[in-house]
C-alpha cells in the first residue's frame, strides 16, 4: 500500500459521501451510502498508518518480551523463597516474540491470570504488558475515531 | 420455503399473509383487514411492524393494534437472541405489575410468516432515540415536568419486584449463588465472540481475566431485564407504558440493570441518568420502592461487564457482515466500533 493508495480511497470516500450519498433518495440506501463513505474513511487511515504502526508494534513487542524475560529470570533467581515462574507463561513470552505480534499478548495474559494476578512478579509483569497495550489502542484509535 | 413464507419475506406480501395467519388465529368470521402497516427502525436484531388489525366475529366487529416481530436469523445477538422465550416471558409478565405489552402469538415457523415471529399487542407511546439531539431533548423536557423520571425508575423496581419464581420465570435459568450470576454472563459474552469469528485483542483477554476475578457474589436475585434505558422504554403521557426489548433478561443481580442505569455510556451532554433521571430521585425512589440497597461498588464491576458485553456485540455485528450472513454496511462500521469498546475497557480497568 502506498500513499496514493490512502489519497485514493479518501477521495472514495468523499465522492460518496458528498455527491452519491445525498442524491439517493430511498432512506435505507442513502444511509448504507454514508456508512460506505465512513468505511472508506477507515479503510484509508489503516492504509496510511500502516508501515508506521506494524513498526511500532514490533518494537513494543520485542521491548516487552525484552522487559518480561529479565524480570521472570530475576524472580527464579530469587526463587528459594517464591514460586518459580510458570512455564507456560515464559512459553507464551517466547511465542509473542517471535510471532512479533501484539495479538499474540492475549496468551501471556491468560497465563498471569492463571498464575495470578496478586503475585508481585505476575502483577508488574501485567502492568508492563498494559502499558503496551495502552500505545497499541490508542495507535487503534487513530483510525477508529 | 412456502409460497406464504416466500412472499412474507416481501413487505407488500407481509400484509396479506398476515391476514390469513390472523383469520386463523383469530377464528375470524371472514377474512382479517390490515391496515397502517408501518416498518420501524428499533434495534439491530429483529424486524418490527406496527399494523391495524380488523375483523368479525361472533361478538361483533373487532379491531385491535398490533405489533409483528421477526427474527430474520442473522440478527446482532444470534442464538442469545430468542424470540420463543421472550414470547414466554411477555406471557409471564401479563400478571405483574411491569408494563408490557399482551403477547398474543408466537409463530416458530419460518415458512408461516417468512421467519419466527411473534404477534403482540401495540401499545400506545412513543420511543424517542436517546442517541438523537431530538431525543435527548425530549428527555430533557420531560426531566423538566417530572413525572416520567419517576415513572422510569418505578418500573424499573417493578422490574426487580417481581416474584420471578411465582411467574414461572425460572426457566430462564437460576444462578447457584456466590459469584456464579457474573460467571455465567462471562461465559455468555465469550460464547458471543467466539461465535463471531472476530479474533479478539489482548484487552480483551485482560478484561475477561479481570472480571473472573473479581466476580463479585450476588446477594440478592431478581428479574432483570439487561439493558434498561431510555430507548428502550414506551413512553405514554410521561409516564412508561410498556418496557421493551426482552432480549437479554436474566434471573440475576438487580445491580446490574442499576448499573446500566447509572453509566456514562447511556446518556450524552447531560448528568442525567438514561437522560431523564437526576441521580439523587434515582438513588431515593428505587431503594424505597425496592427495598434493595444499590451497592456501587458491585455497579462499577458491573460497568466493566458491560464494556465486555458492548465489544462482543460489535465483534458479533463486524462478523455478521464479514462472513456475509449481512450485507447491512452498518454492522461492517462496526469493526472499527471495537476498537473505542476495548479502548473504553482498558480506560476503565486503569490505564
Amino acid at each position: 500500500m502506498t500513499a496514493e493508495d490512502h489519497e485514493m480511497l479518501s477521495r472514495l470516500a468523499g465522492t460518496v459521501r458528498n455527491q452519491i450519498a445525498p442524491e439517493v433518495d430511498d432512506e435505507y440506501a442513502r444511509t448504507q451510502a454514508f456508512m460506505a463513505s465512513v468505511i472508506l474513511q477507515r479503510l484509508a487511515k489503516q492504509v496510511q498508518f500502516a508501515d508506521e504502526h506494524r513498526a511500532a508494534e514490533s518494537a513494543d513487542v520485542t521491548a516487552l518480551a525484552d522487559q518480561l524475560d529479565a524480570a521472570f529470570a530475576q524472580a527464579d533467581a530469587a526463587a528459594e523463597t517464591e514460586a518459580a515462574v510458570p512455564a507456560d507463561l515464559r512459553d507464551a513470552v517466547t511465542r509473542m516474540r517471535q510471532r512479533s505480534s501484539i495479538a499474540a499478548a492475549s496468551e501471556v495474559i491468560t497465563a498471569l491470570y492463571g498464575w495470578g494476578p496478586s503475585h508481585p512478579v505476575a502483577s508488574a509483569a501485567l502492568a508492563a504488558v498494559r502499558g503496551v497495550l495502552r500505545r497499541d489502542i490508542d495507535r487503534r484509535m487513530e483510525i477508529a475515531q | 420455503m412456502s409460497a406464504a413464507g416466500a412472499a412474507a419475506r416481501d413487505d407488500a406480501g407481509l400484509a396479506g399473509v398476515l391476514s390469513d395467519y390472523l383469520a386463523e388465529q383469530l377464528d375470524a368470521a371472514g377474512p382479517v383487514a390490515i391496515s397502517g402497516m408501518e416498518r420501524i427502525a428499533v434495534g439491530w436484531s429483529h424486524e418490527t411492524w406496527l399494523f391495524d388489525a380488523a375483523w368479525s366475529d361472533d361478538v361483533g366487529e373487532q379491531r385491535q393494534a398490533l405489533c409483528l416481530r421477526r427474527d430474520p436469523g442473522n440478527a446482532l445477538l444470534r442464538h442469545e437472541s430468542d424470540l420463543g422465550e421472550q414470547f414466554q416471558v411477555l406471557k409471564c409478565l401479563e400478571a405483574t405489575n411491569v408494563p408490557t405489552p399482551r403477547a398474543f402469538w408466537y409463530e416458530p415457523d419460518p415458512a408461516v410468516l417468512g421467519a419466527p415471529a411473534i404477534v403482540m399487542e401495540r401499545m400506545p407511546g412513543e420511543c424517542p432515540s436517546p442517541w438523537r439531539s431530538a431525543g435527548r431533548d425530549y428527555y430533557a423536557a420531560a426531566a423538566e415536568r417530572g413525572v416520567l423520571p419517576a415513572s422510569f425508575t418505578d418500573a424499573l423496581a417493578a422490574v426487580h419486584n417481581v416474584d420471578w419464581r411465582g411467574a414461572g420465570l425460572d426457566f430462564l435459568g437460576v444462578p447457584s449463588g456466590g459469584s456464579d450470576f457474573a460467571l455465567r454472563e462471562i461465559a455468555k459474552w465469550e460464547a458471543l465472540i467466539d461465535e463471531s469469528g472476530h479474533p479478539g485483542h489482548p484487552i480483551l483477554a485482560d478484561l475477561i481475566g479481570w472480571l473472573r476475578h473479581h466476580a463479585p457474589a450476588t446477594e440478592q436475585l431478581t428479574l432483570v431485564h439487561g439493558a434498561y434505558r431510555t430507548g428502550n422504554v414506551l413512553i405514554h403521557q410521561d409516564r412508561v407504558s410498556a418496557v421493551l426489548d426482552w432480549e437479554l433478561q436474566v434471573i440475576g443481580d438487580p445491580m446490574y440493570d442499576v448499573a446500566y442505569v447509572l453509566t456514562e455510556l447511556n446518556r450524552e451532554r447531560t448528568e442525567l441518568l438514561s437522560n431523564v433521571v437526576p441521580r439523587d430521585l434515582f438513588f431515593e425512589r428505587y431503594q424505597q420502592a425496592t427495598g434493595i440497597d444499590i451497592d456501587e461498588e458491585r455497579c462499577a464491576y458491573y460497568q466493566l461487564l458491560y464494556a465486555m458485553r458492548s465489544a462482543a456485540f460489535w465483534m458479533s455485528a463486524a462478523g455478521l457482515y464479514a462472513d456475509g450472513s449481512s450485507s447491512d454496511l452498518r454492522l461492517a462500521r462496526t469493526h472499527w466500533s471495537v476498537t473505542v469498546a476495548l479502548e473504553r475497557a482498558a480506560t476503565e480497568l486503569g490505564y
